[in-house]
C-alpha cells in the first residue's frame, strides 16, 4: 500500500467535507443535539404512573394503604368517581390501574382472614404492568403487617446499595449510552454517502484510471471519515462533561483506544454500504434507517442485551456499538478497566478488519461494472 | 384546464410518479421491507423484563438461618446465584468488574443476632450502572425479604389480586409493535420523501415542470401520493405480520385505524418535504430527517414511558405527532377504544398534520418560484 | 504526422456486450504515435465503449487491445483518459483536483509545480487556481479536464467528445492546444460529434452501431464518397432546398445554410446541369454555383444514409392555427438585467422576437444566455427590465400562458426511469393535449426519431442524442406559440440535427417564435437574425448575412509544412484574433493587401515552406470568434 497515494485521497475527502459548510455545520451540532435531548428527556426508570384507587373501605388501613402508594416515586394516585366499574375507568384511559378496596378489609385484616383487595391493570405496557403489582404487592404486605395481628419480629433487615449510580442519575447511565448510538449513527452515513456519491456522479473513474488501488482509495477515505468521527466523538464526550459531569471512573485507556476502533468499524460499514449501493438515496435508507434502528435497539442503549432471545444475542455480537457501550458505561460508570472490556476491544477490532474486507470486495478491480 | 388547480392533470403528474416508484426496485424493496421486517424483528427482540439477576453470595456465617435466607432468595429463580465467594472482597470485585449483576453479603454474626432477637443484618449491592435493572432488583430483593420475614406468622401476608387487562399474557411485543410502526413509518416517510424532493431538486427536473402548466400544488401533491399508497401497504402488512408472530389482536375499528394512520401519514412525509426545502444536498437532507425523526421517536413513547421523563419534556412530546399515534394505535388495538376514547389525540394529530401541510406546501411553492 | 510509424495502439477484435445489448462488435485500428486520430459516429455506436476499454476501466468481452505494448489495465498509468462529463470534482479548486489526480498519478511535487504552471498557462487558466470547479463556465472546465489528464504527461491521450457544450472559441483553443500535444510526440485519441473539429484529425474512423464503416484521413474519407459539393446560391434558400429535395436522380444530398444550398453530386458538370434544370422549373433565379470539395459532414451523412440511419421527414400534425399574429412581437424584452449579488450576469439586454421568427442567442459559455431564457420564460425574476411575452407584460406564471410556450431546457427534459412513451404522455396529458390530438403527435414523435416499436424502452438506455431528439419532440407536441430551446441539438448526429432544423424551419412558417441557443455555428446559419453576448452583454445584432458581412478583413487559409512554427511565426504579427491554427491548416484574417505579403514573408524567414494559400468566405464561427475576441477583457 503506497501510503502518499493513501494521504491524497484523504486530504481530498477532507477538502471537500470541508467545503461543505452545511454538512459540516450539520455533521457537528446534530451529534451534539441529539445529546443534550436525550441526556436531557430520556429517562428509563419507571416513575409517575398514574393509578386510580377506588376506598370502599374508608378506614386508616385504606387511608395509609393510599398514601404510601402514593409516597413511591413510580406511583401517582389520581382520584376516580366511585361509580364506574374498574373496566370502564381503565378504558377511558387516564389511569393505568385502578385499585379496589372492599369495606371490611381493615376488620379483615385484624381478624387474620384473607383480604380481598383487588386491581385491574392495564397491561399494554408489560413493564409497568409489572411495576405496579410489585409495587402494590410490597405495599400490601407492608402496610397489611401493621394491621394483622402482630407475627414474630422481622428477622432480616435488607440493606441496599446500589453502586456507580446511588443517587440514580440516570443521565450517568444514559449518556456513555448516547455516546455509543451517536458514534454508531453518523460516521456510518457520512462515509455510506461519501463513497456512492463518487460513484453515481462518475468522478470515481479519476481514480479507476489511475494508480490508486482498492485498498488505498479505502484506507484513504477511511482516514479522513476517522478524523471526523472522532472529531464528533471528541466534542459530545467534552460536554457530557460539561452538562452532566460525566468523567472517567477509571484508566481511560480501554476508551481511548475503543473510541477509534467503533469509530472505525462504523465508517468501514458506511463504505461497505456505500461500494454496493448504487445511488446515494439506497445508500441513505440502508444507513439511515436500518443502521440507526439497530444501533439504538440491539445495542443494549435502553434494554439490556441479556433479555434478548438468545438469538438476537448472538446477533447483537456483530453490532458494534453493542460492544462499545460496554466500553463507555465502564469507562464513565464503572470504572474497572482493562479486566473488564478488553474482550469488547477486541472483538471491534475483528470486526473492523472484517468490513475492512467487505468493503474492500466490491471495488478491488477498480473498474467500472460490466453491466455498462 | 386552465385555473390553478386540475383534476385532470393532477391525475397525469400521479401516473407518472407511480410509474417511477413502482420501475426503481431498490427503492420499492427499502420502503417496504423496513416497516414490515423491522417491526417483526425488533418487537421479537427487544425484552425489557428482566427475568434474572445474576448474583454472587458469601456466606460469612455459614449457618442454617444463612443458608435458608439464601434459598429464599433463590427459590424463585430471580436471583441466580454464581458460585460461592468466601470474602465480601472478592463480592465487590465481582459486583464492580461486571460480571455478577448483585452481590449478597450475609455478615458473620447474622446467627447471634436472630436467635438474639435483632435484625440479622444483611447486604446487597446492586451493579447501578443500569438503574432501571438495578431498581427492579432491589424492589425484588425487597419482596423476597418480607415474604420471609412473614413466613412464621399465622396470617399470611397481605396481597391483592391481580387482574391484568388487555394483554392478560403480557406481551412484550404487544407494547411494542405500535410504537415500532409509528416509529419507522416516521423514520422511513421522512427519509423517503426528503430526498425524494432534493432529488428533484437536484437533477434539474424540477425546472421542466414548472415550466408545464402544472401548478406547484398538483405537483406537491402528486410528490406525496405514491409515498401514501405504500406506507399504507407497508402498514397493513407489518400489522398482519404482527399479527402472525405474536398473535397481535385487532380489537379496534379497522376504518377508524386506516384513517387515522392516513393522516399521520400525510403528517410524516409533509414533514420530509418541508426539510427537503431547508437542504441542498441529499447530504444534508440525510442528516437533518434523522436528526428530525429520532428525537420524535426516543421521545414519543415508544421505547421509554413518557411519565418517566422530566415535565417539561413531557409538555413538549404534546406536539410530537408519532406520541400521538402511538396512544391511538395501543388503544384501538389492543383496547378496542372508539373515537370517543382518542378524540384528544385525534385532534392533535389533525392540527399536526395540518399545519404540517400547510408550512411545507408554503415553503415548497415558494422556492419553486 | 511525425516520422515514426510505431504503433501506440492496437485494437484487435474488439468486441463488448452489455448482457444482450452489443456495444462493440469486433472493430479493428491502429494509433501510430503523435498522431491525433478521431472517432466519429452518431450516438451509441460504441464510442464510449471504445474508450473505457482503452482506458483500462471496462474489460472487453473478447479481442486484443494493447496501448503502448501492454495491456490496458497496465498501461493505463501511462494513459490519460478525459471522460465525457469531465469528472472533475465541483466541490474542490482547480488546484485541488490538479493536485489530487497528480498524487494519485504518482507526480513528483517538483514535476507537478511546475508542469501545472506550464498547463495552466497554455490553457489560459492561471491565476484562478483558488477557483472552485463548480464556479467554471463549460469552456474552462473542459480545459481543466485536459489539465488533469496532461498533468502526469502520458503517452497516450484519450478524449471522449470533449467538446460537447463548449463554446466554438474555446473550441478552438483546445484544438489548437491538442495540435501542438500531437506535434510534441503525444498520442491522441479523440471522439468528437463535430466534424469540423474531425478535420483536424490526421485520420479518422466512423464508427456505426459497433462497427467501423470507413478508415482513413478526411481527405481519403472524402475521396471514398467521390462526389462533388456544389454551393448553389439563390434568391430564395427554402425554395431551393425544395426544389432541389424533390430531384430523385443525379444529386445525392441537399443542405441548406443561412445564405446557400449545397448539393452533393457524383459529377460537378452533370450536377450542375440537374440543378439548374431544376430551379429554372420552379423559376428560381440562380445567382452562382461554386464548385467545392465536400466536407467530412457530407461523408457522414452520406454514409449515415445508406446505413439506414436516416428516417424520413415528416410534418408536424398541427391543428390550424390563426396566422394573423404574423410581425406581432412574440418576446419583447427591455433593459434586462439580472445581478446575483456581486455579479452581474446579464447587462442591459434588449431583444425582440417576431412570430414566425428564428432568433439565435450565441455566445460563450457563462455569457449569460441560459440565463436570459429563464427570464423570459419567468422561471428567474430580472433585477431589472421589463417582459413583455405574447403580450402579456404581467403574471407571466400563469397557466394559460405556459400552456403556449414550449421550453427545453440544457439538463434535462425527460425522466430517465421512464419509458420513452410513458415520457410522452406524460406532457401529452400535462399540456392538455385531447386524446385524438395526443395520439397523433405521439406516434409522430416516434416516427420522427426513428423509435417506433421501440417506444417501451427506458429512457436511461437512450443515448444522449436520441434522449434529446425525444425530448425536443417532448417539448413542441403542444404546438406552442412561442418556443425556447437552450441547446437542443448538443450531442445530436449531423443527420438528425439536419431534421431539428427542417422541423424548426417548418414550425417557424407556421407562425411559431422561437429563441434558440446552440453552439453549431452553422446551424445558426438557419436562423433569421442572430445575437452574439459576451459577459451578459449585447455585442452583436442582425441577419447571418449581415454579420457576416459586417466583419472586418478578408479570410485566407494558409497550408504549410510546419504548422506550428507558421502559427508561432504569425502570432508575432499579428494580434491573436486574426490568426488560428487548424490541425494542420492555418487561418489568417487579412485586414489591408499588405499582410498577405507580410505574412509570406515571415514564414519565409521562419524556414516554413507554404504549399498552399487561398481565400475563403467567412463562416460564421470565424465571425463569433473574431467578434468575441475583440470585445475587452473584463
Amino acid at each position: 500500500m503506497n501510503l502518499r497515494r493513501v494521504w491524497v485521497q484523504c486530504l481530498k475527502e477532507l477538502v471537500e467535507f470541508r467545503r461543505d459548510r452545511l454538512t459540516v455545520a450539520l455533521a457537528f451540532a446534530l451529534p451534539i443535539g441529539m445529546l443534550l435531548i436525550f441526556g436531557f428527556a430520556i429517562r428509563l426508570q419507571i416513575k409517575n404512573i398514574p393509578v386510580a384507587v377506588q376506598d370502599f373501605d374508608r378506614s386508616p388501613f385504606s387511608r395509609d394503604f393510599i398514601s404510601r402508594i402514593g409516597a413511591s416515586q413510580e406511583l401517582v394516585v389520581v382520584p376516580e368517581p366511585l361509580g364506574p366499574s374498574p373496566t370502564t375507568i381503565l378504558d377511558a384511559g387516564n389511569v393505568r390501574a385502578v385499585i379496589v378496596i372492599p369495606p371490611g378489609t381493615q376488620r379483615a385484616l385484624a381478624a387474620g382472614r384473607p383480604a380481598p383487595i383487588q386491581s385491574l391493570v392495564d397491561a399494554t405496557d408489560v413493564v409497568n404492568a409489572l411495576t405496579i403489582k410489585q409495587i402494590l404487592t410490597a405495599t400490601s404486605a407492608f402496610v397489611g403487617a401493621t394491621y394483622a395481628p402482630p407475627s414474630a419480629p422481622p428477622t432480616v433487615a435488607l440493606h441496599v446499595r446500589i453502586w456507580f449510580n446511588p443517587g440514580g442519575n440516570e443521565a450517568l447511565f444514559i449518556v456513555p449510552g448516547v455516546y455509543a448510538v451517536i458514534l454508531a449513527m453518523f460516521p456510518t452515513l457520512l462515509a455510506a454517502i461519501a463513497m456512492v456519491r463518487d460513484k453515481e456522479r462518475g468522478t470515481i473513474v479519476q481514480a479507476y484510471a489511475s494508480r490508486l488501488r482498492a485498498s488505498e482509495l479505502i484506507a484513504g477515505k477511511c482516514v479522513a471519515l476517522e478524523c471526523i468521527g472522532l472529531a464528533e466523538a471528541l466534542a459530545i464526550m467534552a460536554i457530557g462533561f460539561a452538562v452532566w459531569g460525566v468523567r472517567f471512573a477509571g484508566d481511560p485507556l480501554p476508551l481511548l483506544i475503543g473510541t477509534p476502533l467503533l469509530v472505525c468499524c462504523q465508517v468501514l460499514l458506511g463504505l461497505l454500504i456505500g461500494a454496493r449501493m448504487n445511488t446515494v438515496t439506497s445508500a441513505i435508507q440502508a444507513s439511515g434507517s436500518v443502521n440507526s434502528l439497530v444501533s439504538v435497539l440491539l445495542s443494549g442503549f435502553m434494554y439490556p442485551v441479556f433479555t434478548m432471545p438468545p438469538f438476537f444475542q448472538l446477533l447483537s455480537y456483530i453490532v458494534p456499538a453493542r460492544h462499545f457501550i460496554n466500553i463507555t458505561r465502564d469507562a464513565f460508570v464503572r470504572g474497572a478497566g482493562w479486566p473488564g472490556v478488553w474482550t469488547e476491544v477486541l472483538t471491534l477490532a475483528v470486526i473492523a478488519m472484517v468490513l475492512a474486507v467487505g468493503a474492500w470486495l466490491p471495488m478491488r478491480r477498480m473498474q467500472l461494472p460490466d453491466e455498462g | 384546464m386552465n385555473g390553478v388547480f386540475s383534476w385532470r392533470r393532477l391525475l397525469v403528474l400521479l401516473r407518472k410518479e407511480f410509474i417511477q416508484i413502482l420501475g426503481n426496485r431498490q427503492v420499492l424493496y427499502i420502503l417496504l421491507f423496513p416497516p414490515i421486517v423491522q417491526v417483526a424483528i425488533l418487537a421479537y427482540a427487544m425484552n425489557p423484563l428482566v427475568k434474572h439477576l445474576v448474583f454472587a453470595v458469601v456466606d460469612e456465617s455459614r449457618t442454617p438461618a444463612s443458608r435458608q435466607l439464601i434459598d429464599a432468595f433463590t427459590a424463585n429463580g430471580v436471583f441466580v446465584p454464581q458460585g460461592r465467594s468466601d470474602d465480601a472482597a472478592s463480592v465487590y470485585r465481582a459486583v464492580q468488574s461486571g460480571t455478577v449483576d448483585a452481590g449478597l453479603v450475609i455478615p458473620a454474626d447474622y446467627a447471634q443476632r436472630i436467635t438474639r432477637g435483632e435484625p440479622g443484618d444483611v447486604q446487597l449491592v446492586l451493579d447501578g450502572v443500569n438503574s432501571f435493572v438495578a431498581n427492579l432488583g432491589a424492589g425484588y430483593a425487597t419482596l423476597i425479604v418480607q415474604q420471609y420475614n412473614a413466613r412464621g406468622s399465622p396470617s399470611p401476608p397481605l396481597s391483592p389480586q391481580i387482574t391484568f387487562a388487555y394483554n392478560p399474557g403480557l406481551v412484550t411485543a404487544w407494547f411494542f409493535v405500535p410504537g415500532l410502526l409509528g416509529a419507522i413509518l416516521m423514520i422511513t416517510g421522512l427519509l423517503a420523501s426528503a430526498s425524494e424532493s432534493v432529488r428533484e431538486k437536484d437533477e434539474g427536473t424540477l425546472e421542466q415542470l414548472l415550466m408545464t402548466p402544472a401548478s406547484s400544488f398538483e405537483v406537491l401533491l402528486a410528490k406525496i401520493g405514491p409515498l401514501f399508497v405504500l406506507f399504507l401497504v407497508a402498514l397493513a402488512a407489518s400489522l398482519a405480520v404482527s399479527w402472525l408472530l405474536f398473535g397481535l389482536p385487532f380489537r379496534g375499528d379497522f376504518a377508524l385505524f386506516m384513517g387515522i394512520s392516513s393522516i399521520y401519514i400525510v403528517a410524516a412525509i409533509s414533514i420530509g418535504i418541508l426539510i427537503s426545502t431547508f437542504a441542498a444536498t441529499q447530504q444534508q437532507v440525510v442528516l437533518i430527517s434523522i436528526f428530525t425523526a429520532l428525537p420524535l421517536m426516543m421521545l414519543s413513547g415508544a421505547f421509554a414511558p413518557i411519565e418517566s421523563m422530566p415535565p417539561i419534556w413531557q409538555t413538549l412530546s404534546l406536539i410530537n405527532p408519532l406520541r400521538h399515534y402511538i396512544t391511538i394505535v395501543r388503544d384501538i388495538l389492543l383496547k378496542g377504544a372508539g373515537f370517543d376514547v382518542i378524540w384528544p389525540d385525534v385532534l392533535a394529530l389533525g392540527v399536526f398534520a395540518v399545519v404540517a401541510i400547510w408550512v411545507s406546501a408554503t415553503r415548497y411553492r415558494s422556492q419553486l418560484r | 504526422m511525425t516520422g515514426a510509424e510505431s504503433v501506440d495502439v492496437r485494437v484487435r477484435g474488439l468486441t463488448k456486450h452489455y448482457g444482450d445489448v452489443e456495444a462493440v462488435r469486433g472493430i479493428d485500428f491502429d494509433v501510430y504515435h503523435g498522431e491525433i486520430f478521431g472517432l466519429i459516429g452518431p450516438d451509441g455506436a460504441g464510442k464510449t465503449t471504445t474508450f473505457n476499454v482503452l482506458a483500462g476501466i471496462l474489460d472487453p468481452t473478447a479481442g486484443d487491445v494493447t496501448l503502448l505494448g501492454e495491456l490496458p489495465r497496465v498501461a493505463r498509468t501511462n494513459v490519460g483518459y478525459l471522460t465525457q462529463q469531465f469528472s472533475l470534482f465541483d466541490d474542490l479548486s482547480i488546484d485541488e483536483n490538479l493536485r489530487y489526480i497528480a498524487g494519485l498519478r504518482d507526480v513528483a511535487a517538483e514535476a507537478f509545480a511546475e508542469r501545472r504552471g506550464r498547463y495552466l498557462a497554455l490553457m489560459d487558466l492561471a491565476g484562478i487556481g483558488d477557483r472552485l470547479a463548480s464556479q467554471l463556465s463549460g469552456g474552462m472546465k473542459q480545459k481543466l479536464a485536459l489539465c488533469c489528464a496532461l498533468i502526469s504527461e502520458p503517452r497516450v491521450l484519450l478524449l471522449d467528445e470533449p467538446t460537447v457544450g463548449v463554446d466554438p472559441l474555446s473550441r478552438r483553443e483546445f484544438w489548437s492546444v491538442l495540435a501542438r500535444l500531437a506535434l510534441n510526440d503525444v498520442t491522441i485519441v479523440v471522439a468528437t460529434p463535430y466534424l469540423d473539429e474531425a478535420e483536424r484529425c490526421h485520420r479518422v474512423a466512423l464508427l456505426y452501431d459497433g462497427e467501423i464503416r470507413d478508415l482513413g484521413t478526411p481527405a481519403e474519407l472524402e475521396a471514398h464518397l467521390n462526389c462533388r459539393r456544389l454551393e448553389v446560391r439563390t434568391a430564395d434558400v427554402a425554395a431551393t432546398e425544395r426544389a432541389l429535395e424533390a430531384v430523385h436522380d443525379g444529386i445525392v444530398d441537399v443542405q441548406s445554410f443561412g445564405d446557400r444550398v449545397d448539393a452533393l453530386v457524383h459529377d460537378a458538370t452533370d450536377g450542375e446541369r440537374v440543378v439548374r434544370a431544376a430551379l429554372a422549373a420552379s423559376s428560381i433565379a440562380v445567382s452562382t454555383i461554386d464548385d467545392e470539395a465536400p466536407t467530412l459532414e457530407n461523408v457522414f451523412v452520406a454514409r449515415l444514409r445508406e446505413l439506414g440511419s436516416g428516417t424520413p421527414y415528416t410534418p408536424f400534425p398541427a391543428t390550424a392555427r390563426s396566422r394573423a399574429k404574423d410581425g406581432a412581437l412574440a418576446i419583447d424584452a427591455h433593459g434586462l438585467t439580472k445581478q446575483f449579488g456581486a455579479f452581474r450576469a446579464v447587462d442591459n439586454v434588449t431583444l425582440k422576437v417576431a412570430y414566425g421568427e428564428i432568433y439565435g442567442l450565441l455566445g460563450a459559455n457563462g455569457a449569460g444566455k441560459t440565463t436570459i431564457i429563464k427570464m423570459l420564460c419567468g422561471l428567474l425574476a430580472p433585477t431589472s427590465g421589463r417582459i413583455a411575452l405574447a403580450g402579456r407584460t404581467s403574471d407571466l406564471r400563469a397557466a394559460s400562458l405556459r400552456r403556449r410556450i414550449g421550453y427545453m431546457s440544457q439538463r434535462f427534459t425527460l425522466y430517465d426511469d421512464l419509458s420513452i412513451i410513458e415520457n410522452l404522455r406524460f406532457y401529452a396529458g400535462i399540456y392538455g393535449l385531447q386524446s385524438s390530438e395526443r395520439d397523433a403527435r405521439i406516434a409522430w414523435v416516434l416516427e420522427t426519431t426513428g423509435l417506433r416499436g421501440r417506444e417501451h424502452l427506458l429512457t436511461a438506455r437512450l443515448p444522449g442524442g436520441w434522449k434529446q431528439r425525444v425530448a425536443f419532440g417532448a417539448a413542441v407536441m403542444h404546438d406552442p406559440e412561442i418556443l425556447f430551446l437552450d441547446e437542443p441539438t448538443s450531442g445530436v448526429d449531423p443527420l438528425a440535427r439536419r431534421q431539428f432544423w427542417r422541423l424548426i424551419d417548418e414550425r417557424a412558417r407556421a407562425g411559431t417564435a422561437i429563441l434558440i441557443t446552440t453552439h453549431y455555428l452553422e446551424e445558426a446559419e438557419h436562423c433569421h437574425r442572430l445575437c452574439f453576448m459576451s459577459m451578459g452583454r449585447m455585442v452583436t445584432e442582425g441577419s447571418p448575412t449581415a454579420i457576416k458581412a459586417a466583419q472586418p478583413g478578408r479570410l485566407f487559409e494558409i497550408t504549410t509544412d510546419a504548422p506550428e512554427r507558421a502559427a508561432a511565426a504569425l502570432e508575432r504579427l499579428f494580434p491573436a484574433w486574426r490568426v488560428a491554427l487548424f490541425g494542420t491548416r492555418l487561418h489568417l484574417i487579412a485586414i489591408e493587401n499588405v499582410d498577405l505579403d507580410r505574412a509570406a514573408d515571415a514564414l519565409r524567414s521562419a524556414g516554413v515552406n507554404v504549399v498552399q494559400t487561398r481565400p475563403l468566405p467567412f463562416s460564421l464561427e470565424d465571425a463569433f470568434i473574431g467578434t468575441i475576441e475583440r470585445q475587452p477583457a473584463a
